[in-house]
């Protein structure tokens, strides 16, 4: 039988995979393997500086956030879509994980889109999103589904981000302190981290990275004034085997998020090392997190204290646990076999 | 000829004040109206150009401080547009989204034609913006592009194909402009406050000779601090500054002027102040820059002279040998709507044939 010959569309801005931040982009280099090992014909279509085993068209040399000196990504994405369109033909189906901006490849009309929507999508764009008829949407939690519906979306199905446990080594006991991992900026809750830490007398380690004007002044006028402290370390970003490590021996996560998260992949990492995780109950986290057996779902910086204090009662091997059984690339890859079977 | 006309969508078409590309949008859309083609405009609510407005969003984007580096809108502008055509309800999109349009001719039959507003080059502005070069490089040979002067084509660090480019000058719209026969003894000089415009160049001719200046022209945030620095403290009785100006108070401004002074430091791809005061019978002295030497005739509709504050106050001092009607009588010739109008007319015939 022929291969099924399948475009995976990453966004430009971070390769792929990640060398230290990057969600999607880890998730994307995850999914982009098992499907290459499950004997599908896979394109990459990114920047340069990724690397996978599947056939990689370059679209950048360099990914954007990379490039310091470069004003305006726009003329990239457009030589991305004409690259793109120039190798259409040889498709059964776009992937898309970059956005709208490669929605103008539906007007081709002759080749079905998925786009998984992997960022929250707020009302004003949502308007743009539903106006591309042709292009079906798929979210990655369940909230995020009814999110994007109540305005307006419609979606071809929910498929949970997977990671593959194996490469997260469990730790079954973990060293003194907390860790914070994410973009350093308000929506994140890296701001409440530091504080709900101080507060509660422990260490927190602060991992993760800045990206852009705005994120730099966040940093330097609210986040940085907090950082000097015996107790808040502040480590900058991560390779995949620091954060493993360091995921690994914290007491447990502090994901204080101040956004309707759609998924939230370092929730999964977390667990996936034995490392529960402590979150505010917004978006995906109470579909990701079991609330007091892999952690706790908090409505505040009070609970998160309390939580913090508590820590102790979650079995770390609960977590771990849970991630095997619920959050795998092999049931994210099986789902998404199945929506590709759909539409092709 | 069903015309397609995207805009940007970040004001109306035309803008209620500052906006020269929305400007010129609407004087297309109007004159082609008039010439009996049917019109149909994508563009922001509130745009009240002549022909069928369509608008992907229900409000100008600046209203809702979406940001002029997001293009989602312009995508879904574009989308719909070439949506329409492929359904065969226009015989020509004339874009005017600068390089988002680049890619959308692949997706119709429909012939697209794409003005380039900005200019394709370095400037001392924007040294950074080489970006978009690289993209042009694959582009060029299969673009219908339309510079807004032969300075601007022959800047642009690509060659495009003759057959697929074009140069057409902007136009006025002459019915706004008021000749005034006699000018005045004040210079004025006007444009967004920025260094590169020439304002401190002005600024020293007049202070040089003693004479009276006046500064119009919008300053931006980015330019606030600038504008604090180097403009304000010449500030004075003779040089002044009368803010941002709406269409309707251009005649008044230009017309009772000796001359304009646009002694600019970079490139300028066409300078639509330049045609405007000239409209009024106001001579122009300017740099040896852009498209400067396209637009004046040296020594009768103004003078080209080279980056010198001398040769600036020496051109100011013999500026009265200028004949205003003449000044007017070569805008009207080369700089008109209508002529405008007709240009692109000709294009899209060309193209669509």
């Amino acid at each position: 039988m022929k291969k099924i010959k399948i475009a995976q569309l990453a966004p430009l801005w971070i390769p792929v995979p990640p060398r230290t931040y990057g969600g999607i982009e880890l998730m994307l280099s995850l999914l982009t393997e098992e499907l290459v090992a499950r004997d599908y014909d896979i394109t990459l279509f990114a920047s340069g500086d990724s690397k996978t085993s599947a056939k990689l068209i370059s679209l950048t040399e360099k990914a954007i956030w990379l490039q310091k000196d470069l004003r305006s990504p726009h003329a990239y994405i457009n030589i991305a879509l004409e690259k793109i369109y120039h190798h259409r033909k040889s498709f059964n189906l776009f992937h898309n994980h970059f956005d709208f901006f490669m929605f103008p490849l539906c007007l081709l009309g002759t080749i079905p889109i998925l786009t998984t929507l992997h960022r929250p999508i707020d009302s004003v764009a949502a308007q743009a999103y539903r106006a591309y008829n042709k292009i079906n949407f798929c979210a990655i939690s369940e909230d995020q589904r009814q999110s994007v519906e109540e305005n307006g979306i419609s979606t071809i199905g929910v498929v949970y981000n997977g990671i593959a446990p194996e490469k997260y080594i469990f730790k079954e006991t973990a060293d003194d302190y907390f860790i914070y991992l994410g973009r350093i900026n308000k929506e994140k809750g890296i701001v409440d981290a530091i504080n709900v830490s101080k507060e509660a007398g422990v260490k927190l380690l602060v991992a993760g990275n800045i990206v852009g004007g705005d994120e730099w002044n966040y940093f330097l006028h609210e986040v940085q004034p907090l950082l000097n402290e015996e107790n808040i370390n502040f480590i900058g970003q991560l390779n995949f085997n620091e954060k493993v490590r360091l995921l690994g021996g914290a007491k447990a996560l502090l994901f204080p998020i101040d956004r309707r998260e759609p998924f939230g992949l370092v929730m999964i990492e977390a667990m996936a090392c034995g490392t529960p995780v402590i979150a505010y109950r917004r978006g995906s986290v109470s579909e990701v997190i079991k609330d007091k057996k892999t952690g706790f779902i908090v409505n505040s910086k009070e609970e998160m204290i309390e939580a913090i204090k508590k820590i102790g009662v979650i079995k770390r091997k609960d977590c771990r646990a849970h991630v095997e059984q619920n959050f795998t690339l092999k049931q994210m890859v099986d789902k998404y076999e199945e929506i590709y079977k759909k539409l092709i | 000829m069903r015309i397609a006309q995207i805009a940007p969508l970040w004001i109306t078409i035309p803008p209620l004040k500052y906006g020269g590309i929305e400007r010129i949008i609407a004087m297309l859309c109007d004159g082609l109206t008039n010439r009996g083609h049917e019109v149909t405009l994508f563009a922001s609510p509130g745009s009240t150009a002549k022909g069928k407005l369509i608008s992907v969003f229900e409000k100008p984007l600046l209203d809702v401080n979406i940001a002029w580096s997001n293009p989602i809108w312009n995508l879904r502008n574009l989308s719909l547009a070439t949506e329409m055509a492929n359904e065969g309800k226009f015989d020509i999109i004339h874009s005017h989204l600068d390089l988002w349009t680049l890619f959308f001719h692949n997706l119709t039959k429909t012939p697209v034609i794409h003005t380039m507003h900005n200019p394709l080059y370095r400037t001392n502005a924007d040294a950074n913006k080489d970006d978009r070069l690289r993209l042009f490089k694959e582009e060029a040979k299969r673009t219908n592009i339309v510079f807004i002067s032969q300075s601007a084509k022959d800047q642009a660090m690509l060659e495009f194909p003759e057959k697929r480019s074009r140069i057409i000058y902007n136009g006025s719209d002459l019915s706004h402009f008021k000749f005034n026969l006699k000018g005045g003894d004040h210079f004025v000089w006007i444009a967004r406050m920025n260094k590169h415009k020439g304002v401190e160049n002005a600024i020293a001719a007049a202070e040089k000779l003693g004479v009276k200046l006046l500064l119009a022209g919008r300053v931006d945030p980015t330019q606030v601090e600038y504008f604090e620095t180097y403009i304000k403290p010449h500030l004075n009785k003779k040089i002044k500054y009368v803010g941002e100006l709406t269409e309707e108070q251009l005649s008044d401004f230009y017309g009772p002027a000796k001359a304009l002074l646009y002694p600019i430091e970079w490139e300028e791809p066409f300078g639509l102040v330049v045609t405007e005061s000239m409209a009024c019978g106001t001579p122009v002295i300017a740099y040896r820059r852009g498209s400067m030497p396209e637009l004046i005739e040296d020594g009768r509709t103004g003078f080209i002279i080279d980056s010198d504050i001398n040769l600036l106050t020496e051109a100011m001092e013999k500026v009265n040998q200028i004949d205003r009607a003449l000044v007017r009588q070569k805008v009207e010739e080369r700089f008109s709507k209508e002529i405008m109008v007709a240009n692109y007319e000709k294009a899209y015939y060309e193209l669509s044939l």
